[in-house]
């Protein structure tokens, strides 16, 4: 089984992620904080990011 | 706040290390857990890392259920909270699957949810309390003796009694007045108990969960050795209740010899006392699969077949002298069987006359039971230390292994064990490796020692027979794997019509095999492979055994109408031309052939009966795999053919064999293949008259 490591989530929440994926997920993360500080909702920022993933894949 | 985290860990088995990161905030391996030293809350960050390690436990998962169960109503609205903070991890739909469930459950219990909830901290403690409880319960032996015990004026091993014996419940630590007598009552007391346990104190529940694993684990080894299992899958009960004799017996004979040996060493009484207990109440176990683990689990009488601890001379005088320098048993008792290994392999090294080692290290040999009975299970205390690193049950089932036939084990130049060989009697039951785990396979360097090992070694039978059956096995099983799967390619099949066909000493000598009948029931679906590798349509190919009387689609045929069989083929009389018949691929009967020639035929890959058939001529056949009988045949002569693979039965007719390039023999258990021409004379004529070859 894959090392997992605990690191803060975008609202300082900690979260379990496979070490592989950290730098990923933090940059995600931060992405998502940067968004929710410029106003955008939740719902908003949700949708943001899920239409870059499908976008990259 | 770092040194009570420290001391809370210490609870759990677990070690404590402080990190510095930018980005992590903690993580557990192996029996530590690691904190960012400069987190805001590491002890938040703690117990988030406590609960993961233990979110296997049965009491988390009993929460975790009882949590989900109550918030039901609300779990989807609780999951959808979760979208933005597992971005980057999960999609929305394995949230909603329930793909972060535990994480959930983890930050209720540690305030780590989006609201924190005074109830789930409260029920975050209980769990971890719980879970100390039950590993309380599964600890071994404690060295830390409390600033009470450790004031008492009396001898270590007497305050370690103390320490482990009275545990409030069963048996109460005496009050004050006359306490140091009674302590010396209890211990003798105790000890007098352990010395006489009963037999029936050591009888196997055989619907026990390591009698059953035992049991499914023999079935495995027979399935994979392709022997019939059905006749313990049909009297399972009976099956079960013999393997609850035999380690009823076995752990009961353990026991004896450990409690006649200690009975007659000079350690006070409180030491032996506490030996006993902890090998009636405790397996212990090194497990190698990531990094080294101690395992130590409570013992259930009733249930729990592994082995006793090995309480030899040697393990014992290093944990006797050794107790101060020490915090942990299990580390004590390991570094005793580190020393003892030490003396073993030198003792117990064996020379095999004409198995070569490749100067890659030696054997060492176990006597069994057989061999050695009064010392059998003094050998299974050092062939169990031997090999305590290694994946091999041997590690905890050593007696009952040697009870069965003696051990090898080859070490390398450093002592570490590489290659294991079990036999039973004298033949060989079992060969491991240390490579991958659990598959316990030979590491490629050492198959050349294997292989020398089995085909030379004089004490056993049958070993070089024994490996390429077992490798025979292993590729069935393969095939079936990549048939089943799709990956089948075409590159194998000239192998696998040597394994399933051909090949007669497999058929002579490896007898029946479940998985060659259950390959054989799947060749119809590699069909266009076998019409790939004999380079024909797969309408020219048959799969399958034919009966060109008895099929149905057959009936009215006169001429065959493949090019290749693949499988066994009777020829009635209706048959009278074999067409374009080049290669069957199994057995062919042509007792009732309805004509004399046998066209454009080149290879019969099993046997061939001739008896009593019109041919007369073998044509363009060059090869026949198996057994040819010509007895009882018109045939005159043997044509082109240059090989016949197994025993034959000539007729008075044929005399000429000078074609014949090799001729195979078999006869009983020996595989005794000869040339032609050491039974012919330079002419080529045969010279006995008999009508069979003999060698």
């Amino acid at each position: 089984m894959e090392e997992k490591v605990i690191v803060k989530s975008y609202d300082g929440k900690l979260v379990s992620v496979p070490l592989s994926k950290k730098e990923e997920y933090l940059k995600i993360q931060k992405e998502i904080k940067r968004l929710l500080d410029s106003g955008k909702s939740k719902e908003e920022v949700l949708r943001i990011i899920n239409e870059r993933k499908d976008n990259r894949v | 706040m770092k040194e009570k985290i420290i001391e809370f860990n210490k609870q759990f088995g677990l070690k404590t290390e402080f990190i510095t990161d930018s980005e992590i905030e903690g993580y557990s391996l192996g029996n530590t857990i690691y904190i960012n030293g400069n987190s805001n809350d590491i002890e938040k960050v703690n117990k988030h890392e406590l609960l993961h390690f233990f979110e296997n436990d049965e009491i988390f998962q009993r929460i975790k259920e009882e949590i989900l169960k109550l918030n039901e109503d609300k779990l989807e609205k609780i999951r959808s909270e979760y979208y933005l903070r597992y971005s980057g991890l999960y999609s929305e739909e394995e949230i909603q699957r329930g793909i972060i469930d535990t994480e959930i459950v983890i930050d209720i219990l540690t305030g780590n949810y989006i609201f924190t909830y005074d109830q789930g901290l409260k029920l975050g403690d209980y769990v971890l309390k719980e879970i100390t409880k039950s590993l309380e319960q599964k600890r071994y032996l404690n060295l830390s003796l409390t600033s009470q015990i450790n004031n008492m004026n009396m001898p270590k091993w007497d305050k370690l009694f103390v320490l482990n014996f009275y545990d409030g419940k069963e048996h109460i630590f005496p009050q004050k007045e006359g306490r140091q007598e009674k302590i010396q009552e209890d211990i003798k007391r105790e000890l007098e108990r352990l010395y006489n346990l009963p037999k029936e104190d050591f009888v196997i529940n055989p619907e026990s969960k390591d009698i059953i694993r035992e049991y499914e684990s023999e079935l495995k080894a027979l399935e994979s050795r392709g022997e019939d299992t059905s006749y313990y899958k049909s009297y399972k009960e009976q099956t079960l209740k013999e393997l609850s004799n035999h380690f009823t017996n076995q752990l009961y004979e353990e026991y004896r010899h450990i409690v006649d040996f200690i009975k007659g060493t000079s350690y006070e009484d409180s030491f032996k006392a506490l030996m006993l207990r902890e090998t009636l109440l405790k397996t212990y176990k090194l497990d190698t699969t990531n990094g080294k683990k101690t395992i130590v689990n409570k013992r259930n009488m009733h249930e729990t077949i592994s082995s006793h601890m090995t309480l030899n001379e040697t393990v014992l005088n290093t944990i006797y002298n050794n107790v101060d320098n020490y915090n942990s048993f299990a580390n004590l008792y390991f570094a005793g069987l580190e020393i003892f290994n030490q003396t073993i392999s030198q003792r117990n090294n064996i020379s095999l006359e004409n198995v070569d080692t490749h100067g890659m290290g030696h054997w060492i040999k176990f006597d069994g039971k057989t061999s050695d009975e009064k010392n059998y299970l003094k050998n299974a205390q050092e062939l169990s230390s031997l090999v305590k690193d290694t994946p091999w049950c041997t590690k905890t089932l050593a007696s009952t292994q040697l009870a069965q036939g003696d051990f090898y084990v080859f070490v390398d130049n450093d002592n570490k064990p590489h290659i294991a060989v079990k036999t039973s009697g004298n033949e060989i039951d079992e060969v491991r490796g240390i490579l991958n785990g659990n598959a316990q396979e030979l590491e490629e360097d050492y198959r050349k020692v294997a292989i020398s090992f089995l085909e030379n070694n004089k004490e056993i039978k049958n070993g070089d027979k024994w490996l390429r059956k077992e490798e025979w096995n292993k590729r069935l099983i393969k095939y079936i794997h990549d048939i089943e799967n799709g990956t089948f390619e075409t590159k194998d099949v000239k192998q696998l019509i040597e394994d399933c066909f051909g090949n007669y000493e497999f058929k002579a000598h490896f007898g029946k095999s479940t998985n060659k009948d259950k390959l054989k029931s799947l060749l119809l679906k590699i069909k266009k492979n076998f019409a790939e590798y004999f380079g024909c349509d797969e309408s020219e190919i048959a799969v399958g055994n034919i009966d060109f009387k008895f099929d149905e689609e057959y009936r009215t045929i006169e001429i065959c109408p493949y090019k290749c069989i693949v499988g066994d083929v009777y020829f009635p009389p209706s048959i009278k031309d074999l067409g374009n018949l080049t290669i069957i691929v199994g057995n062919a009967l042509f007792s009732s052939l309805g004509t004399e020639s046998l066209g454009n035929l080149t290879t019969i890959g099993g046997d061939a009966v001739f008896h009593y058939s019109r041919v007369q001529d073998l044509g363009n056949l060059t090869t026949i795999g198996g057994e040819a009988l010509f007895g009882y045949s018109e045939i005159k002569d043997l044509g082109n053919l240059k090989h016949i693979g197994a025993i034959t039965t000539f007729n008075s007719y044929i005399n000429d064999f000078r074609k014949l390039e090799y001729l195979g023999y078999v006869c009983g258990s020996e595989n005794m293949d000869y040339k032609y021409h050491q039974e012919f004379d330079e002419t080529g004529h045969r010279i006995h008259k008999e009508n069979s070859i003999k060698r």
